[in-house]
């Protein structure tokens, strides 16, 4: 909650600035606040340098309501002190809103200003502990404090829509003349008091009115189009943007396309890559008779699936594929019990030897830890690397195979 | 009431230097505007109290042009007069 800045505290805060004496700071405080009183008393203004102006303004008598009663009632015709705030005072209160300014914005209703506004309001409000502006309790006695307590609603609300006004007015004026010509000043006057009930209705009579004084063209007679105008210029715009984004994202990927398959030599290169791929593909192909997952051509090469599972016991083929005596080429499967460590210690003896199932597969696995469970692996013939599991020299170099293959990953 | 006139009576009321109270005012409007801007009320005894007020922000017309605006929150500093002072003020 807000803390009560009292007498004491105040002055104790201008002796330390100043240098004064505690008593020195009271007395010119007291004196001060005193003086502003007499002259509000005889009721002229006054001009207090730093802090503003006090004055007091002429209230009209009006018709209301006695709160406890509920009859009518009239306050009558009455005086009020009003403050208005030296510039200077109003920025450092001000200051976490001081950069903001009005924006113009379109027909949308959420803006990504209002988003912005709205949360650095509430992360100020966070610290700045702030009252709400009518939370103090009627201070006075029983017969005043229905008309006071109405008079201050009243007041406050009335003192809301005419700061509100008297602002806009500044801030208005401020934009205005630094980039709108403008004659309707006597129009904008009376504008912000409509303003706080109905902008619509206001804002169409004043454009009426301007629009006839200005233009000339067809437009005079309908109120509608400059409403319309914006919407339009806003989808014109949009339907540009996407078109050019478009634009932007095939002459992009063109280029790349012409950087990938560049020179001559390079498409030779592609080529002679590509051709070589196929071949080593058509050789599994015939050796294997089974396309591999994963493969870039397994769809085209539609021929008999022939894997041959492992006669012992201890492997296990989760997948049902049917098995056909071949050439003693053996698969695998990965899946979530079973690694290429799992599948190492079965075919070889040595769960150290996984490397050299990595290397045949090399080209469909990525990192050996992250094998999608799933994937069918070829188990090489360790003849084919000459790799002995009984010799602890290969079991040395199957580590460091596999350090290998890890640090490629990193 | 100006400035210098108010100055001047407050000097010769005090039996100090105009210039002196001209700081002083200052410094006084420092050490309210530093505790309202903090979310603090500052009261002053049979005179009345500075209080914080939130203005949200609002959409309103731009009267010159017809644009729809964006006003952006304000936080500002309010003067509530005390219920002496302001009875003291009534007399119409």
């Amino acid at each position: 909650m807000s803390e009560k800045v009292t007498m004491p505290i105040l002055t104790a805060r201008l002796a330390l600035r100043t240098g004064d004496t505690k008593k020195e700071s009271e007395d010119f405080v007291r004196e001060l606040f005193a003086l502003i009183g007499e002259m509000l008393e005889k009721g002229e203004s006054v001009k207090v340098n730093g802090l503003g102006v006090f004055k007091t303004i002429d209230v009209e008598q009006r018709k209301s309501v006695d709160v406890s009663t509920g009859q009518e009632m009239i306050i009558p015709t009455h005086r009020k002190v009003v403050f208005m705030p030296d510039k200077e005072l109003a920025a450092t209160v001000n200051e976490p809103f001081e950069m903001f300014r009005s924006v113009e914005i379109g027909e949308q209703e959420d803006e990504e200003e209002s988003g912005d506004a709205i949360d650095a309001e509430e992360a100020m409000l966070a610290d700045a502990r702030m009252t709400p502006p009518m939370e103090s309790a009627p201070e006075s006695t029983a017969d005043f404090a229905a008309d006071t307590t109405i008079d201050t609603t009243a007041d406050t609300t009335i003192d809301t829509t005419t700061d509100t006004a008297t602002d806009t007015t500044v801030e208005y004026q401020a934009e205005t003349q630094a980039e709108y010509q403008t004659e309707s000043k006597a129009e904008f006057q009376a504008e912000p008091q409509a303003e706080s009930s109905v902008d619509e209705p206001a804002a169409e009579v004043v454009e009426e009115e301007v629009i006839e004084d200005k233009h000339d063209t067809g437009n005079s007679g309908e109120h509608e189009e400059p409403k319309k105008k914006p919407r339009s210029n806003y989808w014109i715009g949009f339907c540009t943007g996407v078109v050019a984004t478009c634009l932007l994202a095939l002459i992009s990927w063109n280029i790349y396309g012409i950087f990938a398959y560049g020179t001559e030599e390079r498409r030779a290169e592609t080529r002679k890559k590509e051709a070589m791929e196929k071949e080593r593909r058509e050789k599994r192909n015939a050796v294997y008779g089974y396309e591999l997952p994963g493969s870039p051509a397994s769809a085209d090469t539609v021929t008999a699936v022939a894997v041959v599972e492992n006669a012992t016991e201890e492997v296990k083929a989760p997948d049902a594929a049917p098995t056909k005596p071949s050439d003693a080429k053996k698969y695998d499967t990965i899946s979530k019990t079973r690694y290429l460590t799992t599948m190492a210690k079965d075919h070889y003896g040595n769960y150290h030897l996984w490397p050299y199932i990595y290397k045949a597969n090399a080209q469909y696995l990525g990192h050996p830890d992250r094998i999608k469970p799933g994937t069918k692996v070829v188990i090489p013939d360790l003849k084919d690397y000459g790799v002995d599991p009984s010799n602890p020299e290969d079991i040395k170099k199957a580590k460091e195979l596999g350090v290998q293959i890890y640090s490629r990953f990193r | 009431m100006d400035i210098k006139a108010f100055n001047t009576t407050l000097a010769t009321r005090l039996g100090r230097d105009t210039d002196d109270i001209n700081m002083l005012c200052g410094q006084l409007a420092e050490i309210i505007g530093e505790s309202v801007s903090a979310g603090d009320s500052v009261t002053v005894a049979s005179f009345g109290t500075f209080e914080p007020k939130k203005r949200n922000e609002r959409i309103s017309v731009h009267p010159g042009t017809g644009k729809r605006m964006l006003i952006p929150p304000k936080l500002s500093i309010t003067f509530k007069p005390s219920v002496m002072l302001k009875s003291k003020i009534r007399k119409s």
